[in-house]
């Protein structure tokens, strides 16, 4: 099983978990491969991240979340120099940032 | 209100006067007897503001359901005051168009610009406050004066923007230091010389030092609250490197919770795709 981040989500992949929103409301259920009309979904219900079976990933080279998530920490961490980012609001704000900026390298990265 | 600044506006020919098209609008709006119909009239004859007007309303900014062909129909659909309070904002983003800048990179700046405006606007909106367009005009002009300063002061705006990268002075105290005054006071001689609503020059004048806005403290809150989201977010520029220090007391009057940043923020950024229409020219 890997975890990827959505953005990298290809149709054909098959789910090793259930993809559910913030919720836990069921959105797509485990085992289903996953098709175009599901990876325009996946980005506006914000889900961000998503279990699929290693040998259906089938895409080679596809890059745990982990990798993206660093590389955008990098990057956005910069910005917030002279912030306390201890606070609650800025803590998330930071977060929101690495995780849109950690979208957007993976889909650079499947567009290539 | 700084000396300085006032003597900055009045050189700037430009903006001598606001946008022609608002004066007429906000004479309709106080005047009893102009109904939709009127407001209409007046946005219909300025065909380019129309035009940018119409793609915004058809666009996710509001996501209606049906497209909306005249500026009537989107006086019914948005309400007389909300269609003017947009129609404010494209109006003075035109103001400047077309006009050369050395110093500042005009996509950039609207795009920080109008980051805000969404944000801000979003926030109102959690918050429940009716008029949530005026929020959006609030977060819009909160920067206007930096275009003033930066058009002005060359050299010297230059120089502000250095000291701010190299020493992490928040801009606008690099701005105080070098040029007398910050784009926050430009912007608010700027909008009290246009004659516009308190609400906007209390936003401009205070979105770094928002507990010093006494009459509108909720706007210049929401709008430091807004503008510290989208440098996290780095959606666009005006000058400023990084996230400008967080004002504990706007935040609490603000009331973000944590977790309720990462749909805003996704919220938000389709609705600033949405409102770069404004910006872009039409294309005939």
């Amino acid at each position: 099983m890997v975890l990827i981040l959505a953005a990298e989500a290809q149709p054909g992949m098959v789910l090793a978990a259930d993809v559910t929103d913030r919720h836990g409301r069921l959105l797509i259920p485990s085992g289903n491969p996953l098709e175009e009309r599901h990876l325009s979904s996946l980005r506006s219900w914000g889900v961000q991240e998503i279990e699929v079976e290693d040998g259906t990933a089938g895409i080679p080279g596809i890059l745990p979340k982990e990798h993206f998530i660093e590389q955008a920490r990098q990057e956005v961490l910069p910005r917030f120099a002279g912030s306390d980012t201890t606070h609650p609001f800025l803590k998330g704000l930071l977060e929101a940032a690495v995780m849109e900026r950690a979208g957007e390298l993976a889909r650079e990265r499947s567009r290539t | 209100m700084s000396q300085r600044a006032h003597a900055l506006v009045q050189g700037h020919s430009t903006v001598a006067s606001p946008p022609v098209v608002y004066q007429k609008l906000m004479e309709a709006i106080n005047d009893v007897h102009t109904g939709p119909v009127g407001i209409a009239r007046i946005i219909d004859s300025d065909p380019g503001l129309t035009a940018r007007l119409l793609r915004v309303v058809n666009s996710s900014f509001f996501g209606f359901p049906r497209r909306i062909q005249t500026v009537q129909h989107a006086v019914r659909a948005v309400g007389s005051v909300q269609i003017t309070d947009l129609a404010l904002a494209t109006s003075v983003i035109s103001l400047f168009d077309g006009i050369p800048y050395e110093w500042v990179d005009m996509t950039s700046f609207w795009r920080h610009s109008l980051a805000v405006g969404v944000i801000s606007r979003s926030i109102a909106l959690r918050r429940g406050e009716r008029n949530v367009e005026e929020f959006f005009v609030s977060g819009l002009l909160h920067d206007i004066g930096r275009i003033i300063l930066l058009s002005h002061a060359g050299q010297d705006g230059i120089r502000t923007m250095e000291a701010h990268k190299r020493n992490g002075v928040p801009l606008h105290e690099a701005e105080h230091d070098l040029l007398g005054c910050d784009h926050g006071q430009v912007g608010e001689a700027l909008l009290t010389r246009w004659n516009f609503p308190g609400e906007y020059v209390e936003a401009a004048a205070y979105h770094h030092r928002p507990h010093l806005a006494t009459n509108f403290p909720t706007h210049a809150a929401t709008v430091h609250v807004a503008d510290i989201m989208a440098h996290g977010m780095a959606w666009g520029t005006s000058g400023q490197t990084n996230v400008p220090p967080l004002s504990t007391e706007a935040w609490e009057l603000v009331q973000i919770e944590p977790d309720g940043i990462p749909p805003m923020v996704r919220h938000a950024h389709e609705q600033l795709v949405a409102a770069m229409e404004l910006v872009s020219t039409p294309v005939e």
